[in-house]
Order: C-alpha cells, then structure tokens, then sequence
C-alpha cells in the first residue's frame, strides 16, 4: 500500500479536523470525498507531510515520514497541490515549475525535460514563457498541477485540482488523472461527484473527520438507489450515504 | 491533455548547471533587490559620491564615505528588501508547496537570502568603484583603502541577515518597512546615541565613527584595528542569524540543526569576541589601537619622497598634496623674500603632519573630517627648517586660487617671528607679525599704530630693519616705540 493511515488525528485546539482515520491505499486514483469542512484538507495536508498528525500512524510509499531521511526520500517522490495555490507572479509558468523541480531534488539533467512535459501535460505550452500574474485563475490552477506531477510522483495528492477549471479543460484533466493512476497513486480530494465518478476507481466519503464510506464510485451510486437528493445517481449515492451517516 | 509548445522540448535537451546554481539563478533573476538599483544609484550619487567629491582628493579621507554615507543609506533598504524576500513564502502563501519539498526549507531560504545579499554587495561594490574610480583620477599618491569596504560589506550582510529573519520568521506586509524602521533606529539612533553616553565600546563598534585621521594613508599608516573588530562584530552576528534560521528551519533533520548550531555558535563567538576586543581599544595620536589584532608595522611612518618648489626658500609637501603645492608657494612667496637669507631663516619650508594634535578622540564624536586637521609651524634643526602643517585644504573641485591659505602664512610668520618656545610673545612681535600679514588693527592702540608704522615701509625698508633687529625682536628686547 502506498498510503497507510492507521488511527490519525489532527486537532486544532478544541476543534477535531480529523478523527482517527483508518485509510489504505494503493495505485489508481482514489477520491476523498466530503462537504466543506469534512476535514479532507487536514488529512490531504497530513498526507503531503506538511502538517504533523496529533496522534495515530502514517506511512507513505512504505516509509514514515517522522523519520527525517525517509520523510526526505517520501517527498522527493511526493506531488501535491494544495486548495490554495500560492505563486510567485513575477515567475514565469516554466520557471514555476523548474523551481518546485530543483526543490524536489530531481537530477538537474533531467529537468528542462520534466519541466517542459509538465507543462504540455497541462496544455500551458503557449504560456510556458508568460508571467504568472498575466495567467487567469484556471491556467493557475493548471500551473499548480504542472508543478505537482513535474516529479513523476508515486504519490500525487491534489486537492480540489479542478476547481477553476472550464468545463473542456475538466474532461482533458480526468483524462490526466486515469493516465497518472496507472502508474502512481492520486489522491484527489474534492466536493464535485463528477470528477469521482470520472476519474476514480476508487471513493472515500469523509464527514466530521471521520470515513462514512469507503468502496468504488458504483458502490456509492448504489447507496443512492430509491433515496437520497442530487441531479446524478452518484450525488445521490452521497447525500445518502451523508444523510444516514448523520442520522 | 493537449500537448502544444514544441520549443520547449528543443530546448529541454541541454544540461545545465547545478541544482544549487540553477535555484540561485533563478532567485537572482528575481529578486527584488534588482528593482532597488536605480534607487540605491542616486542615493549614491546625491549623498555618498557628491560628499566625497566635497572633500580633498586623499584616498582615506574620501573614503570615509564609504561607512558614513554609502553604508547607512544602503542598509535602511537593504534590510527592508531582505524581509520582503524573507516573507515571501508567507505572503504568497507557498508555504506548503516549499515545506513539502525534499530540499530543506533552509537550504531555499539560504538561496533567496544569496540572491538578495549578491545584489547588494554588488551594487555597493558598485558605487565603490565608482567613488574610487573617481579619486584615482584626482589623486596624485597613495592607493585606496580596501578595509572600510570590508567593513562596509559586512554590515551591509548583517542588516541583510536580520531583516531576512525578520520576514521568514514573522511574514507580512508590514514586516519590511518595520525592518527598514528598526534599521534606522539602530544604524542612526542607537549608536549616536551611545556615543554620548558612557559606552565606548558600542560607539566603537558603530560602522559611522570609524573617521580617518586627516592624514591617515598619508603621513602614517591608518590602523585597520577598529575596522578588523568591526568586520568580526557584523560578520558574526549574520553568520549567527542565518545559523538561528538553520535552527528555525531544521525541521527535524539532525544534520542540519548541529550544522546550524555550530554555524551560530561561531556566529556569536565572532560577534562576542569583537565586543570584547572594542572593549580594549585605547585611542591614540594615530588612531585607534586594539592591542589584539594591532600590527606594529603600521606604526612606522610612511616612507615618501616631498615634492618641492625651489624657491629662495625650496617649498616641499608630501606627495598626496601636490596638487596644492603651487598655490602653496604663491602664498607663502612674499614672506620668502622677505625672510630669505635673514639671520634664523630657514633653508627649507617642508610639510609635516598634523596628526601631532592630540585631538583624535574627537574623531569618535564626529563625522566632519574637517576638525581634524590643524595648523602649525615649527623652526626646528640645524640647518634650519620650517615644518608647516597645512589646514583645512579645499576641495580638488574648488578651484586652488580661491582658497585662503592664510593661517599657513600666520603660522609661517609666528615661527619665524614669534616668541621662543615656553615664552610669551610681546607686543612689538605681535605688531610686526600684523604689519608683515597686513592684518594690521585700525585701532589708536599703540600696537596697532606701531604695525601700521612698519607696513607702510617698503620691503626692502622692512627687510633692512629685519636684519638688523631680528635676533632682539624674537629674544623679546625690541619695544614698541623702536619700531620705525
């Protein structure tokens, strides 16, 4: 398992963001799933060990990241895209993405090649010389998603990658995502059910911290079958699987 | 995805440099020290390099600017763009991006912090250049002083040191003009202010009383004692800072906090030990001295060869003053053929050097270089010769003609008339100092009367009675009533 999550928590002061999640998880694409505040950002950010657990056991990639040379080893095989992308906007798009290049400590002769298959993966290649503060918000994004996967990472965490997105730029980003999947693990935390069901083979619906459900996108839409509220099977499928586990 | 750029793949082939040298490029090329340059150009000029040019062209007094003007005006900026840089992960909230990395965070901090204080160092070094460039041309001896630049640069390193901490540490918007106040503070307050109370050591330590003796790098060497212990001081404290970020930043990894440790232990080692030597300094007629780092080879006087005028009386001057010599000459030429070949006249008028005036400690409570230099005249030796001091020299952009060299003339005159030393002078060698300088009073004062008398003479009226009375005048027997 690339991801093995045993009992974490993560508290900040009284409030519990997570609650003792038990979470394994191997190659493919798997999506986290919750409403806002669920606390898929504080396990997605435990999980890019950027953010210490308050207790329990993590293990990426087969190494513990409380261990320093494992923790430095994880990373350089880690790609993440946090909610709010920060960026340097007097950077350039290949510049951005050369930059988190040399920090993940890719081999230098590799990454001119790394940085500018990063780019084109993410159609920016018109960009790739245009200053980040000229880029509209869904270009950044796709800037953010260059900078994750410039690493060939094992383990890409992404959380919320299509938000800003236009509807043509999604189709060809899920597309991106089943490629990665088959190699690497991707984590993709996110509130659109479309994605999950487009892109993932596998779903966890995280509510107050804790995982209501767990199993394939069918499985949830099945939960949704006669009851639940949503425009698509798997919508209802999660206002169900949400709704019962509340009750 | 769509794949489009197809020169990016050509160019992807090359292999550049290395991983450290590719972030450091890339920090350079973006660093925002590079939009502060032309700022920092013309407060070179307008402060630094039109202040330098206000003084006599000698290669240690124009470099006072250096730890005066240059460094001070830089580090107000310095320190408040070091902390923008600093903060720049917090504000742009790339914090996670960076944290997550393998590289460690302070290894990225270390290359914002190289690129911000390499564009510093080469915009003052810059400005140097062009400061000592400009003195070459003027100078006529002597070559420039490399230790105010080392000091210099080292304070400017601290100040970029503090302020990049300041913003890492605690990112903000408002965190680089703090940084820039905090500077101005310490830089322009803090050390002027102790130096007027009871601390010596800390005014010692401020990079802005490091004030060369008028004739330092002329007549003697200039100790380089106070800027060694400066450069330790400030040197210390950024290598003690960017350990203490080493710390801040170690993020577990064992390595990198011992290294850190160390780095800052000898950081405040440094820093501590040039405290402690200031504390040893004692001033002395030449300078500062710090008996610990001292080379008594700089005791000696500097070897040179006078260049001289001749002259009834040959006018001689150390080489640096060259320049001033011709106007020198002018001045003093009618006293020469008035004294030329009298009984005690000298065979020579030869510059010396000021730095006898035991006035140095005034050095450490101001900035005028002006007040530090005197004048003065001594007949000593056998032949005879006049050591002449010269005063308050103009600047080499005046021009020589119009500037008064009276007092050398005042001094020249008293030498050779005055009292004999340890005595009083009387009021008939006071009245024909006057009468000789035309600075006689208008006053019914018997003196005065007695002055007016002998400058209505002719020279050679003048000189004829001169020859015949010198020896009574200086001995003090000649009554007011006796002059003609």
């Amino acid at each position: 398992m690339n991801v093995d999550i045993d009992h974490l928590t993560r508290k900040f002061g009284r409030t519990q963001a997570v609650a003792g999640v038990n979470l394994q998880v191997g190659p493919g694409v798997f999506g986290l799933l919750g409403p806002n505040g669920a606390g898929k950002t504080s396990l997605l950010r435990m999980m890019a060990t950027v953010l210490q657990p308050s207790s329990g056991s993590l293990r990426l990639l087969g190494r513990d990241p409380h261990n320093h040379s494992q923790r430095r080893e994880i990373r350089r095989r880690l790609g993440y895209l946090p909610q709010n992308l920060g960026y340097y906007p007097g950077f350039t798009v290949v510049e951005f993405v050369e930059y988190f290049a040399l920090l993940k400590e890719m081999p230098p002769a590799r990454i001119p090649a790394a940085v500018a298959d990063a780019v084109e993966r993410v159609a920016l290649g018109e960009e790739a010389r245009s200053k980040l503060r000229t880029l509209s918000g869904g270009m950044l994004r796709r800037v953010g998603i260059a900078q994750a996967i410039v690493n060939d990472p094992e383990l890409l965490l992404l959380d919320e990658p299509t938000a800003g997105l236009d509807p043509e730029q999604r189709v060809q980003f899920r597309a991106v995502l089943r490629e990665l999947g088959e190699t690497s693990t991707v984590v993709v935390s996110t509130h659109l059910v479309e994605d999950v069901g487009a892109a993932c083979t596998e779903v966890a619906l995280i509510d107050r911290g804790n995982i209501a459900f767990r199993g394939t996108p069918d499985e949830l839409t099945a939960r949704g079958a006669g009851h639940g509220l949503g425009d698509s099977p798997l919508e209802r499928g999660y206002s169900a699987v949400l709704a019962g586990g509340r009750a | 995805m769509t794949s489009v750029a197809v020169p990016l793949r050509a160019q992807s082939e090359r292999v550049g440099p290395t991983r450290r040298a590719r972030l450091l490029r890339l920090e350079l090329r973006h660093s925002t020290m590079i939009w502060l340059l032309p700022l920092l150009g013309a407060l070179f000029y307008f402060d630094a390099f039109r202040t330098a040019a206000g003084y006599p062209p000698f290669w240690f007094v124009r470099s006072s600017v250096i730890l005066n003007h240059l460094v001070p005006d830089f580090s107000l900026f310095v320190a408040g763009v070091a902390a923008w840089t600093g903060s720049r992960d917090g504000r742009r909230e790339t914090v996670d991006l960076v944290t997550m990395a393998a590289q460690p965070r302070c290894a990225t901090a270390l290359a914002s912090f190289a690129a911000t204080t390499s564009w510093t160092l080469a915009a003052f070094l810059g400005c140097v250049a062009v400061l000592y460039g400009a003195t070459a041309t003027q100078a006529s001896w002597g070559g420039p002083p490399w230790w105010p630049v080392a000091a210099g640069a080292a304070v400017l390193c601290a100040f970029c040191a503090l302020g990049f901490a300041a913003g890492l540490l605690l990112p903000g918007r408002f965190t680089a003009p703090l940084a820039a106040l905090v500077t101005f503070l310490v830089l322009i307050v803090a050390f002027r202010v102790v130096i007027h109370e009871s601390h010596p050591t800390f005014a010692l330590l401020s990079p802005m009383n490091s004030v060369p003796h008028g004739d330092a790098g002329v007549f003697f060497h200039y100790f380089p004692d106070l800027y060694i212990v400066q450069i330790m001081f400030f040197a210390g404290i950024a290598i003690a800072v960017l350990g203490g970020l080493g710390l801040a930043t170690a993020s577990g990894s064992r390595i990198v906090w011992r290294t850190a440790a160390v780095v800052t232990a000898l950081g405040l080692a440094a820093a501590c030990t040039g405290v402690g030597l200031a504390g040893t300094a004692r001033v002395e007629a030449d300078g500062v001295v710090i008996p610990a780092v001292h080379d008594a080879a700089s005791d000696r006087p500097i070897a040179y060869t006078p260049v001289c005028q001749q002259r009834a009386i040959p006018v001689c001057v150390q080489p640096a003053f060259r320049a001033y010599l011709p106007d020198l000459v002018a001045t003093l030429n009618p006293l020469i053929h008035q004294f030329a070949g009298l009984p005690g006249a000298p065979v020579r008028v030869e510059q010396s050097s000021s730095s006898t005036i035991p006035e140095l400690s005034v050095a450490l409570s101001t900035t005028e270089i002006d007040t530090l230099v005197g004048a003065s005249a001594t007949l000593t030796g056998n032949p005879l010769v006049l050591h002449l001091a010269l005063t308050e020299l103009p600047s080499q952009s005046e021009p020589p003609s119009s500037q008064p060299l009276a007092i050398e003339q005042a001094a020249f005159v008293d030498a050779f008339i005055g009292p004999a030393e340890g005595t009083l002078g009387d009021p008939a060698q006071a009245a024909i100092e006057a009468a000789l300088l035309h600075s006689a009073s208008s006053l019914p004062t018997p003196a005065a009367q007695a002055a007016n008398r002998f400058a209505a003479l002719a020279p050679n009226v003048q000189r004829a009675w001169l020859a015949s009375h010198l020896p009574a005048l200086r001995a003090g027997h000649i009554a007011l009533a006796q002059i003609p």
